[in-house]
């Protein structure tokens, strides 16, 4: 690699040769940076002998470098020097500068010593387009970049690449599939076929799947929360929105700022607080005994390392615990930017069985139009049963029954906690239940309240344990119902508060100083299995938290009107009629009995109750029982179905984990020596200053702020780094190698003026993806064909250059779903919960955790769920899939900017043996026998085509042909039974076939899947 | 010419490339009965260290990673002392404020719970062995028990992620993987970094592992450790479909590599030629992998050292033949994992059953490799991740009682390549609680591994993200005094 790297360096200097000039950036400050930084640098706290070589005036003062005087320069001195005590760097540090360097050094200083700005931290300006000169190759402005840069190294571009090659590859890399033979034929017959297939492929939906799956990996995107328990969490709908924000082809600077800061838009929509899910992403840790902090901390500083890797290209993460050796981040800088991120409620040990809160529910966009349909439905109804109540009285109380209906049946009550007859002390009192009561076998509680204004939630009852310290066991155990301050219906149960707890909050919010009846009901442990009741209609709900592990059982002493919490939370309204019943309750009969008790209770309640406003829905449904009118009944009734409805919808709805700052914001300190625990100075939310764009003095420090200075057209770095990224997704290397750091110890960009020509004309066009897209696969330079000489590809192997065109072998992805599109059993379906494809029997077995937690187990699926893109495969961090595993895929414990492909034995052997590749083959060889003709060769060259694009040569076809034969007699002659390959996978047999020509075809088809040319795009 | 050149790890080394390069394709395809014309094949890459650092001790690595944290208080750091202070308070002075884990900082009492196990004195050596390792006890002269290693990580996952890649924290090549990466394979047929995992005889483990454990972090994944697995297939899709016969394979081969070899001559990508040779080796593999885990061959005598268990796959004792079946065969880097040492509660009965699963196979390997003339080339470590308390976690009685991670002093044992047999490194404090001796932390004992292979930790390093990133982090001092 290093051999490498010397090569293109020496390619790109040769380039630059006729100036003379030494250029700081390009060729000094590596030096310095590799070899004196580390000591002589910014980090203050290794700095040696009071020296920085990183700051022109400090240089200049030691006598370390005299302007255009190497002799008198003590630089000079020491790195020529021989003698051990002496010499720079020393010999103890293993590094040393070789004589070029050296004389760089000495021609830079004879020179004048000039520093520059690292070219990266330089705002981006769009730069002049080099002439054109001699033939017409390549009329856009990326090919005349990249012209000059091939003329000064004495290189011509290669010729176009043959056109079904150039389409493969178009639809590869815009779509991750490969083309179909019907889309290859119609592009081919275009006016001008790569146009064609190119606004085609930008349209389809695969197009947000592809770009999408990049994404991904930089998002650390996966379907478990990593680290040894591993178990299931739920943020694909967030992998939806991205999707969906490539599909649009939103515009980037929106979908930086969606992401970071969706929450704190104005008026943020639902898909905007979704689109927060990215700083979610990252794992977390559900093992006993941890300390939360030190997990908090770390998913704070995991957002802080996605998010300077993925827009701004630096390694933030270097100044967590000291200042940054090479580039100019000090610690401090690092926590200022660690504020924006360490302001949500969360906690570092959650995650065992669901996902962590802050949570929000994501309904698709399906159930998103059938809420609407309900609420808009449920509206008309509501107004309805109202006229005819209005019109049926006009004295709604005068008609309700004086005393309870005798058929009213109450649910069974276990204790009466309260009651009217005792008077409510200031303190609240305690009641032990007469048996114990458990959320396996449910509980519901019912009472009379009268709320006073609150700044702070009340409890009403609580048996959850404050009291023990809060990392002993037996902490936050229990049970409680309260009020928000704004006086919504909250129940909590937990074994383990907050992290492993149920924690629901009723949308309805009570008045303060009117009489409301509550009723709260639990059938289980999940969030669904709490239902609330205002004057005996279900309210709809909000998810806290969902993540309670186990059943909460109150056998003990419950507190009424207080917890054990120090503090002053006292319930200090009127309260009536208290009452908990134990045991199985169906919704709908508690439902139905609580309204009952509603007529009965209100009418014996005070007279300031019946006077209240406030009873007037309940009244009105009092009423409705009372009165027999048929109308009023079936308006009722209709309201009320659709009601259930839309809770039941609601209900079902996956809850994803989001960004929501905490009310009041979390303090942020510089963490001494990185360390959770040992605080250092108090900072606030800001940028590093040395990148010279501050934020506006005006500005709020929230990551919105944050988000916009991202995407300040003067921002240095983030178009810059997006369009790196972009360039190798579609080149396989970006202009700048080192993806994820553009700081002073980055790769010198190949071509530094084409990344700001593109970065310059994305923010120009509105950060416009597609268009860019578009501008680059429209180059001639992306368009060449990847063939070279031996000579070429032993002089750039890496095709930095770009001499000729990309040749890449494809994404792990792509190499499933490439062999499941041509055989035609690819589910194209966008979107949705994870997919479970064939994967080893027992696979988890002897690694995950003995504990049954979801995700634990994988249950390969059926049907259709067996053929979904790879990008939908249950991503399981501590486990990948192996067919994704084994062609570089990562496993997104953290962010990753660019894969590694790979070649291994291991890849040959999935090939040859994957039941998914062995299927695939399978259902290929029925199309090649069923579509692709009726002989021999043309079944063959058809197939050949499907998965290549091209037609084969004569002697490819041969080849092809003669082992079809030899394939052939093993099948019929039985030395290979036919089953070998025809009884691998759930897929249907083609039917009448003779199983020897299927098995031959299926074989034939196999080795078309694993040829080198059909797992590269060509 | 350096003496380094003539050492015969790297000519060995050398002769195979050579030998991949003119023959082995022949080989390869003359095994297969192809006929096809071969190409020289330059399929493996070549290792990053051209040369090593310093004069290598062992070969090869054997990891005996005893996953979960076994006491060191019952089996290697004998504490006759504690019996007076049964049921007595952690003394401040011993615990001066260190942290402790979640799981028993909101007990009231930390009580000591002295060992319910004697121990053994190892003849010539001295060095004491607990009661519940006899076989280990045997072979105590071979070993170098090192009783003063320290980590910082209290828990799980960071804590064998910190042992297993230098940070607490995911991202980090694997120690196998570095090895790897630095000075490559020995063998053309089996990967160079080989993962075995059992789980214990006695239930069903609390912990989970992790593939990063094995991964190759941000190093290329060709060098991440591949796991051999005791159930299904050792290696991920490695047969033929059952009932495809070999000729019928071979010929679908040398089609597959006509149309590859056509291919590269027509677009000159030398990827091309690697897989080509990926193929090749894949096809090895499949002879060479079934052949390692056919235990058939082995005597009698073989199985009555390792014990009944070797007789069973996905036992301990089966891997730590297979163990020495990969380290005959050449493999580099040998991690097994024994899972389910975190006895938080009812520790006598539960280490008891983890000590029979481990002692006899360990001990046998070590008897084993030294037969064979291997241990003097080949490392081999045994431990954990962290030790446990000397305080119980929950109540102590004489009979039973628990204990809780402690990573401030845990004990491990080496042996063969480059260690000194028969000594015992480090001291603890009365407890087991503090290091009072030659403190050996993790980075120590990483560099120190790397250093039997003739590696210097400080100049096997990569290039990441504007850091050259090693094993050791910024840390690491070889333990010279426990090397020949």
């Amino acid at each position: 690699m290093k051999v490498l790297d010397a090569a293109l360096l020496v390619l790109l200097t040769h380039a630059a040769a006729g100036a003379e000039v030494v250029d700081f950036n390009r060729e000094v400050r590596p030096i310095l940076s590799e070899n004196c930084f580390h000591c002589h640098g910014a980090d203050a706290a290794q700095r040696q002998g009071e020296l920085r070589l990183d700051v022109p005036a400090h240089a200049y003062a030691s006598g370390a470098i005299v302007p255009g005087m190497p002799a008198a320069s003590n630089l000079v001195q020491r790195i020529q020097s021989i003698d051990p005590n002496d010499q720079m760097p020393p010999p103890d540090s293993h590094r040393a500068l070789t004589p070029q360097q050296i004389e760089t050094l000495i021609q830079w200083i004879q020179e004048g010593a000039a520093y520059d700005v690292h070219w990266a931290f330089k705002s981006i300006k769009r730069p002049a387009l080099p002439a054109q000169e001699g033939d017409d190759w390549g009329r856009s402005a990326i090919d005349r970049f990249v012209a000059d840069q091939l003329n000064a190294n004495d290189l011509t571009p290669s010729q176009r690449a043959p056109l079904p090659t150039l389409l493969r590859r178009l639809s590869l890399d815009l779509t991750g599939l490969p083309a179909s033979a019907e889309q290859l034929t119609r592009w081919q017959a275009a006016t001008d076929p790569a146009a064609a297939a190119v606004d085609e492929l930008l349209a389809s939906p695969h197009y947000g799947e592809r770009m999408a799956t990049e994404w991904l990996d930089v998002a650390r995107y996966a379907d478990t929360h990593g680290f040894n328990n591993d178990a299931a969490r739920t943020m694909w709908p967030w992998r939806d929105w991205v999707v969906k924000a490539f599909n649009d082809n939103m515009p980037y600077d929106q979908f930086i700022a969606e992401q970071l800061a969706g929450d704190l838009l104005p008026h943020a929509s639902q898909s905007q607080r979704l689109a927060t899910g990215f700083n979610r992403n990252h794992v977390i840790n559900s093992e006993g005994g941890i300390i939360d902090e030190e997990y908090r901390v770390e998913y704070v500083a995991d957002r802080v390392r996605t998010t300077s890797m993925a827009w701004l290209g630096l390694t933030l993460e270097c100044a967590r615990c000291h200042d940054h050796k090479f580039d100019p981040i000090s610690q401090r800088d690092y926590y200022q930017f660690f504020a924006f991120f360490n302001n949500i409620d969360e906690t570092g040990e959650d995650g065992r069985i669901a996902n962590a809160a802050p949570l929000m529910p994501a309904p698709s966009s399906a159930d998103q139009g059938r809420l609407r349909a309900l609420k808009r439905q449920e509206s008309q109804q509501r107004k309805k049963l109202r006229r005819l109540i209005m019109a049926s009285s006009s004295e709604p109380l005068a008609t309700a029954p004086a005393e309870g209906r005798a058929d009213a049946s109450p649910p069974q009550l276990a204790v009466d906690l309260f009651s009217e007859s005792q008077g409510f002390p200031d303190d609240g009192f305690e009641i032990t239940p007469a048996k114990p009561l458990s959320t396996n076998e449910g509980w519901s509680l019912s009472a009379w309240i009268n709320r006073k204004g609150a700044e702070a939630p009340v409890p009403l009852m609580s048996t959850m344990n404050y009291a023990t310290p809060r990392s002993a066991g037996g902490y936050g155990a229990g049970a409680e119902v309260g009020f928000t301050s704004a006086g919504a219906v909250d129940v909590r149960l937990a074994v383990r508060w907050p992290a492993y707890a149920t924690h629901v909050v009723s949308r309805r919010e009570l008045s303060v100083n009117e009489w409301s009846h509550v009723a709260v009901i639990v059938t289980g442990n999940k969030a669904r299995d709490v239902r609330i009741f205002v004057d005996g209609i279900e309210s709809a709900t909000m998810i806290r938290r969902d993540g309670l592990t186990g059943d909460v059982v109150i056998n003990e002493p419950i507190r009424v009107g207080h917890t054990n919490r120090n503090t002053d939370d006292r319930f200090a309204g009127e309260l009536r009629l208290l009452q908990l019943s134990a045991g199985p309750v169906d919704a709908a009969l508690f439902e139905s009995a609580i309204q009952d008790e509603i007529v009965r209770d209100a009418t014996v309640a005070s007279a300031a109750l019946r006077q209240s406003n406030r009873t007037r829905r309940f009244l009105a449904n009092a009423l409705r029982r009372a009165a027999s009118d048929v109308k009023i009944e079936d308006a009722w009734n209709a309201w009320r179905t659709t009601h259930a409805q839309r809770l039941e919808l609601e209900r079902s709805f996956p809850q994803v984990m989001v960004m929501q700052e905490m009310p009041e914001p979390r303090r942020t300190h510089v963490l001494l020596r990185g360390q959770y625990d040992v605080h250092g100075e108090l900072v606030t939310a800001d940028v590093p200053r040395s990148l010279g764009l501050p934020l506006p003095e005006d500005a709020p420090r929230n990551r919105l702020t944050l988000a916009r200075w991202l995407t300040d057209p003067r921002h240095p770095l983030t178009a810059r780094v997006v369009m790196n990224r972009l360039w190798q997704q579609l080149f396989g290397v970006g202009l700048v190698k080192t993806a994820s750091d553009f700081g002073v110890q980055s790769e010198w960009p190949s071509h530094p003026e084409l990344l700001d020509f593109l970065a310059a004309e994305f923010i120009e066009n509105g950060w416009d993806l597609k268009h860019m897209v578009r501008l680059i696969v429209g180059s001639a330079t992306y368009q060449q064909d990847s063939a070279a000489t031996a000579e070429m590809w032993q002089r750039d192997p890496e095709n930095r250059l770009l001499a000729r065109g990309p040749r890449q072998r494809l994404t792990a992805e792509m190499v499933r779903d490439q062999a499941l599109a041509v055989s035609g059993l690819l589910n194209p379906a966008v979107g949705g919960p994870p997919a479970y494809p064939y994967q080893p029997p027992d696979y988890y077995m002897g690694i995950v955790v003995a504990a049954d937690y979801p995700g634990s187990r994988y249950t390969v699926g059926s049907g259709g769920d067996l053929y979904r893109r790879s990008m939908y495969t249950f991503w399981k961090r501590t486990v990948p899939h192996p067919t994704l595993a084994t062609f570089d895929s990562p496993d997104r414990e953290f962010c990753v900017a660019r894969r590694s492909p790979t070649n291994t034995p291991l890849q040959a052997l999935a090939l040859m043996n994957d039941p998914t590749f062995l299927e695939a083959a399978r259902k290929l060889g029925e199309r090649m026998m069923n579509e692709g003709g009726t002989d021999d060769a043309t079944r063959l060259a058809w197939g050949f085509r499907i998965v290549t694009a091209r037609q084969p040569s004569p002697e490819e076809l041969l080849t092809l042909v003669d082992l079809l034969a030899r394939q052939r007699r093993d099948f019929a002659d039985g030395a290979s039974i036919t089953d070998a390959v025809l009884a691998v996978g759930d897929a249907a047999r083609s039917q009448g076939a003779n199983d020897v020509e299927l098995a031959a075809y299926a074989s034939l088809a196999s080795l078309l899947l694993n040829l080198d040319e059909a797992i590269n795009r060509n | 010419m350096s003496p380094l050149d003539r050492f015969a790890i790297f000519a060995g080394r050398r002769q195979f490339l050579q030998h991949t390069s003119l023959g082995l394709g022949v080989a390869a395809l003359s095994c297969l009965g192809g006929d096809a014309a071969v190409a020289p094949i330059g399929g493996l890459p070549t290792p990053q260290l051209s040369r090593l650092h310093i004069a290598p001790r062992a070969k090869r690595v054997i990891y005996l990673f005893q996953a979960g944290g076994p006491s060191q208080l019952e089996l290697l750091d004998y504490k006759p002392q504690l019996d007076s202070r049964f049921r007595t308070e952690l003394p401040e002075s011993v615990r001066q404020g260190q942290r402790i884990t979640g799981m028993v900082s909101g007990q009231g009492e930390l009580l000591i719970a002295p060992s319910r196990f004697g121990f053994r004195a190892t003849p010539n050596c001295g060095t004491p062995i607990g009661n519940l390792l006899p076989f280990t006890q045997k072979i105590g002269d071979r070993l170098c028990v090192v009783n003063s290693l320290r980590t910082e990580a209290i828990n799980h996952d960071p804590a064998i992620t910190f042992l297993q890649s230098g940070s607490q924290q995911p991202g980090r090549p694997s120690m196998g993987s570095w090895i790897d990466y630095g000075i490559g394979s020995e063998c053309d047929n089996l990967p160079a970094f080989v993962v075995l995992i059992s789980t214990p005889s006695n239930g069903r483990p609390d912990q989970g592992l992790l593939s990063r454990l094995w991964g190759s972090g941000f190093l290329p994944t060709r060098h991440q450790g591949v796991k051999l697995r005791s159930a299904g297939e050792p290696v991920d899709f490695l047969a033929n479909p059952t009932g495809l016969h070999p000729t019928t394979r071979r010929s679908w081969l040398a089609a597959l590599e006509e149309l590859n070899q056509r291919r590269f001559e027509a677009v000159g990508d030398p990827e091309i030629q690697t897989r080509i040779a990926q193929y090749e080796l894949a096809a090895r593999m499949q002879t060479s992998v079934p052949e390692l885990a056919d235990v058939a061959d082995e005597s009698e005598s073989t199985f009555a050292l390792y014990g009944e268990d070797a007789r069973k796959a996905g036992t301990y004792a089966r891997n730590c033949l297979m163990a020495r079946r990969l380290a005959e065969r050449g493999v580099r880097f040998i991690q097994l994992y024994h899972r389910g040492w975190d006895h938080h509660g009812d520790l006598p009965n539960n280490i008891a059953s983890l000590a029979r699963d481990v002692d006899q196979a360990s001990a046998a390997l070590i008897l084993d490799l030294e037969q064979r003339g291997l241990l003097e080339e080949t490392l081999v470590v045994w431990g954990g991740e962290f030790g446990r308390t000397v305080y119980s976690q929950g109540a102590v009685t004489r009979e039973t009682y628990g204990r809780d991670h402690h990573g401030r002093a845990f004990s491990i044992w080496l042996a063969g390549g480059g260690v000194k047999p028969g000594i015992r490194y480090g001291r603890t404090d009365d407890f087991s609680f503090n290091v009072i001796e030659g403190p050996v932390h993790i980075h120590d004992l990483q560099a120190t591994v790397l250093a039997c292979l003739g590696i210097d930790h400080e100049r096997l390093t990569f290039a990441f993200q504007g850091r050259q990133y090693r094993l050791t982090d910024v840390h690491g001092t070889v333990v010279r005094d426990i090397l020949t």
